[in-house]
């Protein structure tokens, strides 16, 4: 079982946030997609359930079934998704049991067996208390985990989530991660988009590096951090906050969407751009150690070695 | 010379009923005393809801402490020049007026504190430009995230202020742009001026502040160097902090999980206000069992104390509190009766039973902070060590 993206290219008005994404998730695995705001990672998210005002082309297949035709019968179903803002996408004027069984509801289950379902969905996500409660009640990782069990009410294969510990204070960020270790350990495959290396290095599984709509980068997790291959994973990693010493910003702003750079999305930023990152498509993934790079340095008549 | 000196602050909030009437009051923060000097950084870390807002909030003059002295320069606070204090609130695009432009925006603390039109709008570009805001006539909607953290910055140092105030002012931003705030942040401590930092990511903390102060449930329960306060720290909440951190490594050993949820400052326990937490908490002698096992009733009788149980069969209950079988006799027969009263929703009697054999002296005395090195830890297992034991490493 997989679920298989090709190509996906999503349009708004005359901006294209992703352009051109390709990546495979097997059942049971973890993806995690990871870039600076502006990226493309939200949109990235709702293309695969169907919930983005923009055109999408590409394809998008689950075990062979076209995705993109019928998003909506894949969503909440196969297809799992919990947003960014998880207090803000329940019904206020429900409990958090009621908002959980209302998608079993709609799903035609019996409206005692729904809030049973409910009550034990609310317990594997590790908030049993919290089932009479209205969402303004909730703390932040409560709510998270109330939408996480709203997700899980359709026994999906696959769970979509967006910035799963954007907010979060570390204890409860590190107890919303054990959970989705737990939930992928019973089987459910994860697609994770962060800014967040930190989330990304809990995880584990699978990185992709999603810069200007365009993958940079994709590699097993462990390979991103100690071997990284592009240039824009390097400065990354120096960005990302840890130790005493202080991070190094990136220098610049990430591109517009309406009106990307031409070549490497990344060159005007890039230390070791030369004229062909300047000129022409961005770069094929070339082989790059355990992973692939969207980088010249990886393709004929360069030498990767010169980045260091 | 002391800049800011905080003593014995205490701040609760008042609660509204019908009509804006006054119908009580919730304490969140409890006699937190700090000092900065000049060129200091201090942080200030803690879950949600620990009191790190209100902190930053009664530290800049902005809300009256209840309680305690808050002194600027050696004088009271709010006589405090303004134009000193610098703050940048937890939203920092929403500290931009929408219908002014970014520029009028920077330049309006400057015309507050009495320059004229000219220079201050020269002075807001230049500061503009030194936080990396290429949008003079821009206005806040036009501006990205990173921009508008950028652009109020700007608005809090355009004033040259001494002292500035930040409540978790990268939390919303992305990597890159963090950084970038933080190296124009640390660029300030080193020009002297004095930085307290609120935030929850100990991450980002690390990097900038030389010291650190850790608050729970409204109280400051430790206390020290940020080298200390990270690799060695004295308070057990401090290193569940820290264990919890997800530090940009794979494979980082992940501490323990920090069971339960914080406690409020508006209904704190007894004692040590992070005991029914607390991973190190003092066993009483008459206790001879697994000390996990002790911690889980430890916090199961917190929860009924709180009214946080729903009743349910024993077995149930014990699942849901990560209950095991007690190991010692007397504990497991008290833990019994108390799970057959909470089946039957006898909450207050199941947690007084408790309360006979699952009690430390954790929950009897509030320990202050007490000094151990260049740290200083609310903790009994710190300083007299030989009355409880030594505290319990990583």
């Amino acid at each position: 079982m997989s679920l298989s993206v090709r190509d996906l290219r999503v349009t708004i008005g005359d901006a294209r946030p992703v352009d051109g994404v390709s990546f495979d998730l097997d059942a049971g695995g973890t993806l995690c997609v990871v870039g600076e705001s502006g990226a493309g990672k939200t949109t990235l998210c709702e293309a695969l359930v169907g919930l983005t005002d923009g055109e999408v082309d590409g394809s998008v297949t689950l075990d062979g079934e076209d995705v993109l035709e019928t998003p909506q019968t894949f969503r909440g179903t196969r297809i799992g998704f919990v947003f960014q803002d998880a207090a803000g996408s329940l019904n206020p004027v429900m409990t958090a049991r009621a908002n959980v069984a209302e998608g079993l509801r709609a799903r035609g289950v019996g409206r005692r067996d729904a809030r049973e379902r409910a009550d034990d969905l609310l317990a594997r996500v590790g908030a049993p208390e919290v089932g009479g409660a209205h969402p303004n009640e909730l703390s932040g990782g409560e709510a998270r985990r109330v939408a996480l069990a709203a997700a899980l009410a359709g026994d999906p294969d696959y769970l979509v989530l967006d910035e799963p510990t954007a907010g979060l204070d570390a204890p409860t960020g590190r107890a919303v991660l054990s959970l989705l270790a737990d939930l992928r350990d019973a089987g459910l495959a994860l697609l994770v988009v962060t800014h967040d290396l930190g989330t990304v290095a809990a995880l584990g599984g699978d990185a992709l590096v999603l810069y200007g709509g365009k993958t940079m980068e994709r590699a097993p997790v462990e390979a991103l951090f100690d071997d990284p291959a592009h240039p824009y994973t390097r400065a990354l990693l120096d960005a990302a906050p840890g130790g005493y010493e202080l991070p190094t910003p990136i220098p610049g702003e990430p591109p517009s969407p309406s009106n990307p750079p031409a070549g490497c999305r990344f060159h005007p930023r890039c230390p070791h751009a030369t004229d062909d990152c300047r000129m022409g498509e961005q770069p094929p993934l070339y082989d790059a150690g355990e992973g692939e790079a969207s980088c010249v340095y990886y393709g004929p008549g360069y030498d990767p070695e010169e980045l260091e | 010379m002391t800049l800011l000196e905080l003593e014995g602050v205490s701040k609760a909030y008042e609660r509204r009923g019908f009509l804006g009437r006054t119908v009580g009051a919730d304490p969140a923060l409890e006699g937190v005393s700090l000092s900065l000097d000049r060129g200091d950084a201090l942080a200030v870390v803690g879950e949600s809801g620990a009191g790190k807002s209100t902190l930053a909030r009664v530290a800049a003059g902005l809300d009256d402490p209840t309680e305690g002295s808050v002194r600027f320069d050696g004088a009271p606070i709010e006589n405090a020049d303004r134009s000193r204090i610098g703050f940048v609130f937890q939203n920092p695009g929403a500290s931009l007026d929408p219908r002014t432009s970014v520029v009028d925006s920077v330049t309006e603390p400057l015309r507050i504190a009495g320059v004229a039109r000219g220079p201050a709008r020269e002075r807001a570009r230049e500061t503009l430009d030194g936080v990396g805001v290429d949008a003079a006539a821009a206005f806040p909607n036009e501006l990205s995230g990173g921009q508008a953290a950028r652009a109020a910055l700007a608005r809090a140092l355009v004033t040259d202020p001494d002292l500035l105030v930040l409540d978790e002012p990268t939390s919303a931003l992305d990597v890159s742009v963090q950084a970038a705030v933080l190296s124009l942040l640390a660029e300030r401590s080193e020009d002297g001026t004095a930085v307290l930092f609120v935030a929850h990511d100990l991450r980002v903390v690390r990097s900038l502040c030389e010291r650190v102060i850790a608050l729970y449930a409204g109280e400051a329960v430790a206390r020290g160097s940020a080298s200390e306060f990270f690799d060695d720290p004295a308070h057990p909440y401090v290193r569940a902090l820290v264990a919890a951190e997800t530090p940009p490594e794979p494979n980082a050993a992940g501490g323990e999980a920090l069971p339960g949820d914080p406690e409020s400052a508006a209904d704190p326990p007894g004692g040590c206000r992070f005991h029914p937490r607390c991973p190190d908490v003092v066993l009483p002698e008459t206790y001879d069992g697994d000390p996990a096992g002790f911690r889980a009733v430890l916090r199961f009788r917190r929860a009924l104390a709180d009214g946080d149980v729903r009743s349910a069969s024993p077995t149930a209950l014990r699942e849901r509190f990560g209950i095991p079988d007690l190991d010692d006799a007397d504990g497991e027969r008290c833990l019994r009766a108390a799970l057959d009263r909470a089946s039957e929703a006898n909450f207050e009697s199941a947690a007084a039973l408790l309360g006979r054999v699952f009690s430390t002296p954790c929950e009897k005395t509030n320990p202050g902070l007490r000094s151990e090195g260049e740290q200083e830890a609310a903790c009994l297992r710190v300083g007299d060590e030989s009355a409880n034991g030594p505290r319990i490493s990583r």
